[in-house]
């Protein structure tokens, strides 16, 4: 009994110690070259197209990132004609992968991959889903686990739409 | 429920997922260890929305819709409904259904039609209301029934409340109220736990305690009735679940609980020595029991596979002392219809009193018990789950279980279950 706990405090004080603290998180987006779904490369800059932009980072098997996307598609439907641009960023799956759930799902934004983790890891995001709130400069002025009231307020507010 | 997702197609290579172990992910770890919600500890970590609508109803009403919380105010959004029906099999020697010398009969089919009602007040505040009915036709579980009548029918209602308060995005109360009510026995019990998410959501650190108080007739195994008797029961928990990476979650508890009053079925009995004679059960007057367990969870997004395993250690003052190891295995059969398939060993050492030959001699103020739960036993259990994922948020599905012990006792359980969300 005493070995036991002994060891299970050891296995949960390591891996504890391995997740605990937080590295510091770019306050801009890294200047890369990004490949869209369809298979073209596009720089990242680009993909923002000069607007205030939306970046949800994804996953196909992530239930919780399936239960985002309803969300974004209505908020690009009620801001994309003020100028928001609302984009997905696979976060570690193939194109292959990714093209054949965009086929039964139908998603209606741009979807941008990363398969090796690289942007995820330069923007220092650890969890999904993650809504990233851009401005057209390509300052990050928001982060959140989901579209939320809160996240829609600053949205607005960087709009224009509310005083 | 939630855990539809059509299409999950292959995803992190290896390379990605060494460098991934330790950048955990609440939702992804919901993936894997929250296919069906069935883990509280995880749910917690993966109802990363819980800022929604944080203030919805002071928004405008396209905030709402696009939010997805165009209803407002107190709303009912889940709604699920169960039959559950357990009959079980085999001979123990607490039962006076047989020879008075030897094991009688626990033979007994339960139905248990329950319904569950989820209620969210607020965007901080939910509840779930969950009303278990048992129906229990026992032909001779026990020494009551063969006093009273062969075939008897028992039925039990009770009403379990279970309130999630969110007091920040990282503070977490949960309350729990119980009552339950059946014809020779009554019991109410209180809880409250606290949960603290750490290490940017890759681990939760929870504690609870829960206070159970019994009340019951004091029945003999002649059918005599002495009144009432109380028992009150303790318990507190310590738990902590780690993200190891986007699909690997681990987690530990441990539980201590501390048990006084009259603890014995007070209508089991004893064989005594020589065939020829029964005395009533008897426990000692306190049991305090610890349960420590581990668990790890391991989602292959390639082969929309989820592993689990865990093993458990118990004993209680009484010298009973238990090892539990249990493995499952979900897999998507298709990308809605999830089956899950279960194995589960256990091995207990008898109590110190227990006994099928009581001696002539044994004082009657001692403790004994022949009851075949507290006997040195092991046993195994498996089953199969099939989990439907209907449009939108319903589901349907069955389950089967078979459990077989080795001093004589097997069980078959079959559960149908229906359950939507608003």
């Amino acid at each position: 009994m005493r070995h036991f706990i002994a060891l299970t405090c050891c296995v949960v004080g390591c891996v504890s110690a391995s997740a605990g603290g937080s590295a510091s998180r770019p306050s801009t987006l890294p200047i890369v070259e990004l490949t869209r779904a369809d298979g073209h490369l596009e720089p990242l800059q680009v993909a923002l197209a000069g607007s205030m932009t939306v970046i949800d980072l994804w996953a196909t098997w992530c239930t919780a990132c399936e239960q985002e996307r309803p969300k974004l598609e209505r908020l690009s439907a009620a801001y994309g004609a003020r100028g928001l641009r609302v984009i997905g960023l696979n976060i570690g799956e193939s194109a292959d992968v990714v093209r054949a759930y965009l086929g039964e799902k139908r998603v209606s934004y741009p979807i941008y991959l990363d398969p090796d983790f690289r942007l995820a890891d330069a923007l220092g995001e650890k969890r999904l889903p993650t809504i990233l709130v851009v401005e057209p400069n390509g300052r990050i002025v928001h982060r959140a686990a989901s579209l939320d009231a809160e996240t829609l307020a600053l949205i607005k507010s960087k709009l224009s739409l509310d005083p | 429920m939630t855990g539809s997702s059509g299409a999950r197609r292959e995803s992190f290579t290896l390379r990605a997922k060494a460098r991934r172990a330790q950048t955990a992910n609440p939702q992804g770890a919901a993936v894997a260890v929250g296919i069906e919600r069935s883990h509280p500890a995880a749910w917690v970590l993966a109802s990363g929305c819980f800022w929604l609508a944080v203030v919805a109803h002071a928004e405008p009403a396209s905030d709402a819709v696009i939010l997805g919380q165009s209803k407002q105010g107190v709303r009912v959004d889940e709604f699920r409904l169960r039959m559950t029906t357990y009959y079980q099999e085999g001979r123990g020697y607490q039962s006076q259904a047989g020879s008075i010398a030897g094991p009688g009969s626990e033979r007994a089919l339960i139905v248990q039609p329950m319904v569950l009602v989820g209620i969210r007040q607020s965007s901080r505040i939910h509840h779930e209301v969950v009303v278990p009915v048992d129906i229990v036709s026992a032909a001779s579980a026990n020494a009551l029934d063969v006093i009273s009548h062969a075939s008897a029918v028992n039925e039990a209602i009770g009403v379990e409340l279970t309130s999630r308060f969110d007091l920040t995005d990282d503070d977490r109360l949960t309350s729990n109220l119980t009552w339950h009510e059946e014809e020779p026995f009554g019991s109410g019990s209180f809880g409250l736990g606290y949960s603290r998410a750490m290490a940017d959501d890759n681990a939760t650190l929870g504690i609870s305690g829960q206070a159970t108080f019994d009340r019951f007739d004091y029945l003999q195994p002649n059918g005599d009735r002495y009144g009432r008797r109380n028992r009150t029961a303790l318990n507190g928990n310590l738990s902590f679940l780690q993200l190891l990476s986007p699909t690997t979650v681990f987690d530990a508890s441990y539980g201590l609980t501390f048990q006084q009053g009259t603890l014995e079925t007070s209508y089991n009995s004893v064989p005594m020595e020589g065939g020829a004679s029964r005395t009533k059960e008897l426990f000692p007057h306190s049991r305090t029991r610890h349960a420590v367990q581990a668990r790890i969870a391991q989602h292959l997004p390639q082969s929309h596979t989820t592993l689990r395993a865990a093993y458990r250690y118990y004993t209680d003052s009484f010298q009973l002392f238990a090892h539990t190891a249990e493995f499952e295995l979900h897999q998507y059969l298709f990308p809605r219809l999830l089956a899950r398939g279960t194995f589960r060993y256990y091995t207990q050492t008898g109590v110190d009193f227990f006994s099928t030959a009581l001696p002539l001699q044994h004082s009657p103020l001692q403790p004994r018990t022949a009851d075949s739960d507290l006997a040195e036993f092991h046993a195994q259990e498996y089953g199969l789950k099939l989990l439907w994922l209907t449009r939108g948020q319903s589901s349907l599905d069955i389950s089967w279980f078979h459990y077989s012990r080795s001093n004589g006792l097997d069980a078959n359980v079959i559960s149908f279950g229906y359950g939507t969300g608003f």
